[in-house]
């Protein structure tokens, strides 16, 4: 009698003691996950942090700072038409057609990429040009403004750089830093960003823009326990659809100079040729661009609107003939592929369409690297 | 000799009584020092909300500039909650039944945060009740009056947006032969134009947007 109750005595021990480690292990499990919860936390929040100097938070912003570097760039070119407009046009003598001999256009596109550069960092031009000081005109100035207040009825002529509004400063790369910076440090951790380097700004087809640039990166916490670095390397495109085209006012500028024009004819802003890039898909193909003749009707549409006659038909018409005055032949559109006929008769018919096969023009152009920012 | 045994009996029996009570105490230690189901709740509630701005943030629209947050953004700054319909939309099916939420944006313009939306206030407002032809944020009553039960769990993310995505400029050019031109919407034709070619120096109307950087935050509650 006394064993058996020293065995149900013994099996009792042994039961509680399997319900007490049982309890104690999932007290200690739920512990451990208790803690694991808190570091988990963290490392949501050091994620977010870190996210923050990404690259593609970074490629988001160069993107966006870059679509308005390049509008406010094209839009000032196109408001300030002028001969010292260092960005379209280098003063210098190119007649020995040396390159070495431009050192302020090393880059032969006259400091678009430096320009792009200077405002997507610094949201100002001021720093390009500091090297050619004692140039004649004076040259650390993006335009000259002429249109300035008169002081004592006399006009005066203010040379300023490309600048930022205080509201634009937001799109250049120093606020980016900054933001990112303070946002880092609302979740406790710290992000300090280097200058940007090899920077390289290109055209890379008919309809697109690209910019890469590298910026060294720095990440640690509010305890300095963890430190981190990195290289952060950023690629981005955007369409140049719809923007001001600097280059025919560009070209425009020195093929009048070549040919003699006045500087004030040709900066006279009602006779500045201006265009805009539009991409519009139905011409895609250059062969889409091509002047022709309607398909389905006999006469032409849009600016010109009239009968349109096709060479073949031109026995028909006379310029002398009284039933055929100057006045009614200009109602009708000639459709010719004969340059020589065009001519002949562009003072009697209202529009000349001359139909030939459309051209392809294309420009290569090798842009260096720009190492380490001005 | 008896005597002896018995002793032993009663000091293993004291030795028992004792090693229970010893047990019953530990175990009330133990389990009272274990943490509660607060904690998968709180995490729950984290997850979800780091979840559902993640993906959120994903979703782009209009040539990879507009996505949910820019709409967002410009709802908070302006303290209009419907701007951000299509957000909430999306909000409404990620958050499932016991839990409420709440946006907020962050704008580092004045350093505030800005109440964009509150799933349990706008949702339950009369005056949309009332107007229900009115634009339709969800009307997902279920989250009407959820207040605080057991969690809040938030989840932030930086982010930038377009809150005004990029304009194309329109061409200055109404040819009708262009294969037709309607200005602002694309390139369809026979329809009337608005400008006149060959203006002097039609100028470009591109508008470069209206890009920022701020916050986003997403308060789970329920």
């Amino acid at each position: 009698m006394n064993r058996r109750g020293f065995f149900f005595t013994v099996m009792a021990l042994i039961l509680l003691s399997f319900i007490f480690i049982s309890v104690q292990l999932w007290a200690q499990t739920t512990q451990a996950q208790e803690q694991r919860y808190a570091q988990r936390f963290g490392t949501y929040a050091m994620q977010d942090a870190i996210s923050m100097a990404s690259e593609q938070s970074l490629a988001d912003f160069v993107n966006a700072s870059m679509v308005h570097a390049v509008d406010k760039f094209a839009t000032s070119l196109e408001n300030n038409p002028t001969i010292y407009l260092h960005a379209v046009y280098d003063t210098r003598d190119k007649a020995s057609n040396d390159p070495n001999s431009y050192p302020n256009d090393p880059e032969g596109i006259y400091y678009l990429n430096k320009s792009i550069y200077e405002l997507m960092v610094y949201g100002n031009t001021s720093g390009y040009l500091t090297n050619a000081q004692n140039s004649w005109p004076p040259s650390k100035y993006f335009y000259d403004y002429t249109t300035a207040p008169a002081v004592g009825g006399s006009s005066m002529s203010v040379r300023k750089n490309l600048t930022y509004e205080q509201d634009e400063m937001r799109y250049t790369l120093g606020y980016y830093f900054s933001t990112t910076g303070k946002a880092a440090q609302i979740i406790g951790y710290n992000i300090s960003w280097g200058k940007p380097k090899n920077f390289t700004l290109n055209q890379t087809d008919a309809w697109t823009m690209h910019v890469h640039l590298e910026v060294p990166v720095n990440f640690s916490d509010s305890q300095g326990r963890l430190q981190t670095s990195k290289n952060v390397s950023v690629d981005a495109s955007f369409d140049i659809d719809g923007l001001s085209d600097p280059y025919l006012a560009r070209a425009n500028l020195e093929y009048n100079r070549e040919i003699g024009v006045p500087l004030s004819d040709i900066f006279d802003p009602y006779t500045l040729p201006h265009r805009n890039i539009y991409h519009i898909p139905e011409y895609e193909e250059r062969a889409d661009a091509q002047a022709q003749a309607l398909k389905d009707g006999s006469e032409g549409l849009g600016w010109f609107f009239g009968p349109a006659v096709q060479a073949s038909q031109l026995p028909l018409f006379s310029k002398d003939n009284y039933r055929f005055n100057s006045s009614k032949i200009s109602s009708y559109i000639l459709v010719t592929s004969s340059a020589a006929l065009a001519k002949e008769w562009s003072g009697s018919f209202g529009a000349i369409m001359l139909v030939r096969p459309a051209t392809e023009w294309e420009t290569v152009r090798t842009i260096n690297v720009y190492q380490n920012g001005p | 000799m008896r005597c002896g045994r018995r002793g032993f009996v009663f000091s293993l029996d004291s030795f028992v009584a004792f090693s229970l009570i010893l047990i019953a105490l530990q175990s009330i230690v133990v389990v009272s020092s274990a943490p509660s189901g607060y904690y998968h709740s709180l995490a729950q509630a984290n997850f979800l909300a780091q979840d559902t701005l993640q993906v959120l943030s994903n979703v782009k629209y209009n040539n990879g500039q507009g996505g949910l947050f820019g709409d967002a953004a410009a709802a908070g700054l302006n303290s209009q909650p419907r701007a951000a319909e299509k957000l909430i939309l999306a909000t409404n099916d990620l958050i499932p039944q016991p839990y409420s939420y709440a946006y907020d944006y962050y704008s580092f313009e004045d350093e505030k945060w800005h109440m964009i939306y509150n799933a349990s206030k706008e949702e339950c407002n009369p005056a949309y009740e009332a107007n229900k032809n009115a634009i339709d944020i969800g009307h997902a009553y279920r989250f009407c009056n959820v207040t605080f039960h057991r969690v809040e769990a938030a989840s932030s993310m930086f982010v930038g947006v377009y809150q005004d995505p990029i304009e194309r400029a329109d061409s200055p050019y109404c040819n009708v032969a262009c294969s037709g031109y309607v200005p602002g919407s694309g390139y369809s034709s026979n329809e009337a134009c608005t400008k006149v070619p060959c203006n002097v120096q039609p100028a470009s109307t591109f508008d470069a947007g209206d890009f920022r950087l701020g916050m986003i935050r997403l308060r789970v509650w329920g």
